[in-house]
């Protein structure tokens, strides 16, 4: 089994409000393997887009994060100056977000946002080298004329172009990881399937480590090697995509499969999860998922850890007995 | 009209602007002058236009020479400076509130005709607002009471023709929103007369964007009148006005500070009011506009 | 094309800007020549003569198209008091006015965006709070009483700066540029810049707060709702200094509201010029209006409101452009 590159252990992200501290990211424990495509999987309010916000340190005050460790490379980045981190950011670790159109800073040319990330890592020095390597990276995401697109706006471009535009601007230095935060959601569905083909592709090419963090289960049984599924805040159940995805060990996980409409049952009912995600202030103590599993019985009413199992975890009473 | 069992925007609005303390202050600070502004006659303690070269520039009670039966002081001809600010309110505060009433009421009118009805007079209107926009608010006061003269009704005249625009630009702005939405292509289907559309249908929503906007230039308009009158060409004596005041104090500056200061620190007070309340109007109605 | 609609927006803004001009004239109650003449002892030749001038005896239609004629030619008639056409005494009192609007303007923009860039960044915090608090007695301060206040702690009780005029009973320097601290630079006279400065912070400092307190308020409140939104953080992620992010992305993209606002602001500091220059004694067009107004010399009045209307209609064209070079989707 390989080293993680990064690994996150006990990872707690808070935010105060008028109403109580909203405990967005509580007790994470999380692997990313080096040039494995991971999926996180978790509906709004899970906090994964939030653990990865914090791992790159980009949690603001009044936003407290503490963990155990946030290990990259074997360097804590919990223990890294300002200045350190900034140089791992971009250069080492890139972030992708949902909405090119909201990501790319709108009155700023692609050029221009690609030009930047470089010379902020001082690779290039001149400035006709980084040019050339901007139009490298348009055409490596499959922009066509990336010369002339260089001078574009965000605006000027179609969805699916802004989107592969952005991944140019987040892999400008080469990143070892990126982290891809809900990249097909804000897509048409035709262009999802080429987003995520890229990301494959570009995976492979650049030998990367790869973070597929979404809600839609389907995306992840297709492309990730892993997948860690979120829920309240927490890890609740880790193991490979295909396994987990087949043969879900956690009530949740079975549950968002269940609700992916396949074609192989078109005609079965699509069963949503019913209830709601219990408020993220007020974490009850016990299993978070109780109130909406169908097994649940009086050892739920206890703290779950998660149980280790050989090709993964999960956070449920259930594995106990099995 | 609406048979819901939810408040309506209106008493929703109400209930969180009586809870922002600071807007709430404000506007009760602007009621009570307004008041004292009424009450003038029986409230003031000398005749305003009562001269007496005698008291000439006699300073504040609390300083040497002061005494308190004129406590702010006495201006150049020797007329009691607290005397002459109570009745000045009179002038200040009711034109910045006789002005924007009437401003809203014409413009709100016209901007709704014009966002309802499009085509010309839509066409016709936008054009006039775009000209009186275009000249910069005190130039066009100034030349046009220039010509016209001093005197209560052509302030009035000159700041209800700049004032308008505002109000009908929200107005038709709203408006042509409100147009597209459901309610009114339900209402045109069934065949109501557009009138009555305009009245019932349209004008209730758009009110609370336009009742925003008239408290807020509400504080523009005193500056207005109150600069207007600093020049001369506001309200002519034995009117009295805070601007004019001003105006009076200039004369004296160095030996009688206290003769500017005062009508001044009155204007700004109930400036800062008239913004902190409208302010907190504005967040009232929509909180998410608060910063 | 979208230049090209602005272009058409201008220039029919300019007309009817003009007519309205016009229509002005025509406000005065009774005869505009009886009046201006009031207090003159003429012959009935000279208000002929007058008469003629003003166009008076032409019909409605013909009278406007003989002014807009001349006004595009820079012929405003000719002023009664001063024995000379009006445009000669306006141009004269130019530079003065320039002066004073240029270093309001700029000190304007050197306080209140910096300020509001600043306050922006620091939310609720206590820097935010009295910035927030300053600015709001900025905006409320009626012009004419800072300026007098300012006189009152400067001039009368400190004895610091001049009370009024341009430069005192001094000499002034050479006139090339006509505006007298560039003037005093290029004549290389250190003494005549000093004075000249003396006499120009009282006047230029009260123009310019008004002005500098809304200039906070809009690019404080751009800069916070820039702050918020997903391209700083992605800026963030991708490692950027925070220098960059805050003088580039935040900066270009709050600058674009506040460049309309200044433009309005610099419109309303025309006003405020006949105000301060007023108060300052300011040897200015300002003054010379509002002097002119009292000696009833409607010719001079209507030639200054309009060349303030066509200055102010232009500098929105200008802050039109400059936002859309800041923010190109507008021009889309």
């Amino acid at each position: 089994m390989t080293d993680p590159v990064l690994r996150i252990r006990g990872l707690h992200v808070g935010f105060p409000t008028d109403t109580g501290i909203v405990r967005a990211v509580d007790g994470v424990d999380l692997d990313v393997l080096a040039g494995e495509c991971l999926g996180v999987v978790g509906e709004s309010g899970s906090g994964k887009t939030v653990t990865f916000l914090a791992t790159l340190g980009l949690v603001a005050p009044p936003g407290v994060v503490t963990a155990e460790t946030i290990s990259w490379k074997g360097r804590d980045l919990l223990k890294l100056r300002a200045a350190e981190m900034r140089a791992v950011r971009g250069r080492e670790i890139a972030l992708t977000m949902q909405d090119a159109l909201t990501a790319l800073n709108p009155v700023l040319s692609i050029g221009t946002q690609i030009d930047e990330t470089l010379a902020a890592h001082g690779a290039y020095r001149s400035s006709t080298d980084r040019r050339a390597r901007a139009v490298e990276l348009l055409q490596l995401v499959g922009i066509p004329e990336p010369a002339r697109r260089l001078r574009a706006y965000p605006y000027e471009l179609s969805g699916g172009m802004r989107q592969r535009a952005m991944i140019a601007v987040a892999l400008a230095c080469g990143p070892d990881l990126l982290i891809a935060d809900e990249p097909t959601t804000a897509l048409d569905v035709t262009v999802q399937a080429q987003v995520l083909e890229l990301l494959g592709d570009l995976r492979a090419r650049l030998g990367m480590s790869l973070v597929l963090v979404t809600h839609n289960l389907a995306i992840v049984a297709e492309h990730c090697d892993r997948v860690a599924v979120m829920y309240a805040g927490q890890v609740v159940e880790t193991g490979p995509a295909v396994r987990v995805v087949s043969a879900p060990r956690h009530p949740y996980t079975a549950g968002l499969v269940a609700s992916i409409p396949t074609v192989d049952r078109l005609d079965a009912e699509i069963v949503p999860i019913p209830g709601r995600i219990p408020d993220p202030r007020a974490w009850p103590t016990g299993c978070r998922f109780a109130d909406r599993c169908g097994y649940r019985a009086d050892d739920c009413a206890t703290p779950q850890p998660m149980r280790p199992a050989t090709d993964g975890g999960v956070r449920c009473c259930l594995a106990d007995a099995a | 009209m609406s048979a819901s069992l939810a408040l309506s925007p209106g008493t929703l609005a109400l209930r969180r602007f009586r809870r922002d303390w600071v807007s709430f202050g404000c506007l009760a600070f602007l009621v009570i002058v307004a008041l004292v502004a009424i009450g003038a006659p029986w409230i003031a303690p000398h005749d305003p236009a009562d001269a007496d070269l005698l008291r000439r520039l006699q300073p504040p009670v609390w300083t040497d020479g002061g005494d308190w039966s004129y406590p702010l002081g006495c201006d150049g001809l020797g007329r009691d400076v607290l005397s002459r600010l109570i009745f000045g309110a009179r002038i200040s505060l009711g034109i910045g509130i006789f002005v924007v009433s009437l401003a809203t009421v014409i413009g709100a009118s016209a901007g709704v005709l014009a966002g309802f009805a499009r085509g010309i007079p839509d066409a016709i209107l936008s054009r006039i607002a775009d000209v009186l926009l275009g000249f910069p608010y005190l130039v066009f006061a100034i030349g046009l009471m220039g010509m016209m003269g001093p005197g209560l009704s052509n302030i009035v005249l000159t700041l209800v023709l700049k004032e308008w625009v505002v109000a009908f630009r929200v107005a038709r702005g709203e408006t042509l929103a409100a147009r597209r939405q459901d309610y009114v292509e339900a209402a045109r289907a069934l065949g109501c007369p557009r009138g009555r559309i305009m009245r019932d249908e349209i004008m209730p929503n758009i009110l609370s964007p336009v009742l925003v906007v008239a408290t807020v230039r509400m504080a523009g308009v005193i500056i207005m009148e109150a600069s207007l009158s600093f020049l001369g060409l506001g309200v002519q004596p034995p009117a009295v006005s805070w601007g004019g005041m001003v105006a009076d104090g200039r004369d004296v500056l160095a030996d009688g500070w206290w003769v500017a200061t005062f009508p001044g620190l009155a204007i700004m007070l109930v400036v800062i009011a008239a913004n902190l309340a409208s302010q907190g109007l504005r967040e009232a109605f929509d909180p998410k506009s608060r910063r | 094309m979208w230049l090209a609609g602005r272009v058409s927006h201008l220039l029919s803004v300019l007309f009817g800007t003009s007519i309205a001009v016009f229509a002005m004239m025509w406000a005065t109650p009774g005869d505009p020549v009886q009046v201006m003449l009031a207090d003159q002892r003429v012959t009935p030749e000279q208000v002929t003569a007058l008469r003629h001038e003003m166009g008076l005896d032409l019909s409605l239609p013909s009278r406007f198209a003989s002014f807009l004629w001349r006004a595009l030619h820079g012929d405003f008639g000719r002023s009664f008091f001063h024995h000379r056409p009006v445009i000669g005494v306006i141009a004269e009192r130019l530079p003065a006015t320039i002066e004073l609007t240029l270093a309001a303007s700029v000190i304007a923009l050197l306080i209140g965006i910096p300020l509001g860039l600043y306050a922006g960044t620091r939310p609720g915090r206590p820097t935010d709070r009295i910035a927030s608090l300053g600015s709001l007695v900025g905006v409320s301060m009626p012009g004419f009483w800072l300026g007098l206040v300012l006189m009152l702690i400067f001039s009368v009780t400190l004895h610091l700066l001049p009370v009024s005029g341009r430069m005192g009973s001094g000499d002034e320097p050479p006139a090339v540029t006509h505006l007298l601290l560039l003037d005093s630079v290029l004549a290389g006279r250190p003494d005549m810049f000093a004075t000249a400065l003396r006499h120009l912070i009282l006047p230029s400092v009260t123009l310019a707060l008004p002005m500098a307190a809304v200039l906070m308020q809009v690019t404080r409140t751009a800069v916070i709702d820039v702050m918020r939104a997903d391209y700083i953080v992605f800026a963030e992620a991708k490692g950027l200094a925070r220098r960059r992010i805050l003088l580039l992305h935040v900066l270009k993209n709050a600058l674009a509201p506040a460049v309309s606002v200044a433009a309005i602001e610099i419109g309303a500091m025309l006003g405020g010029n006949m105000i301060v220059e007023t108060i300052f004694s300011w040897p200015g067009v300002g003054r010379l209006v509002v002097q002119a107004i009292f000696d009833r010399n409607y010719p001079l009045v209507q030639a200054a409101v309009l060349l303030y209307a066509v200055f102010y209609a232009i500098l929105n064209f200008a802050a039109d452009i400059l936002y859309a070079l800041l923010n190109p989707r507008v021009a889309a």
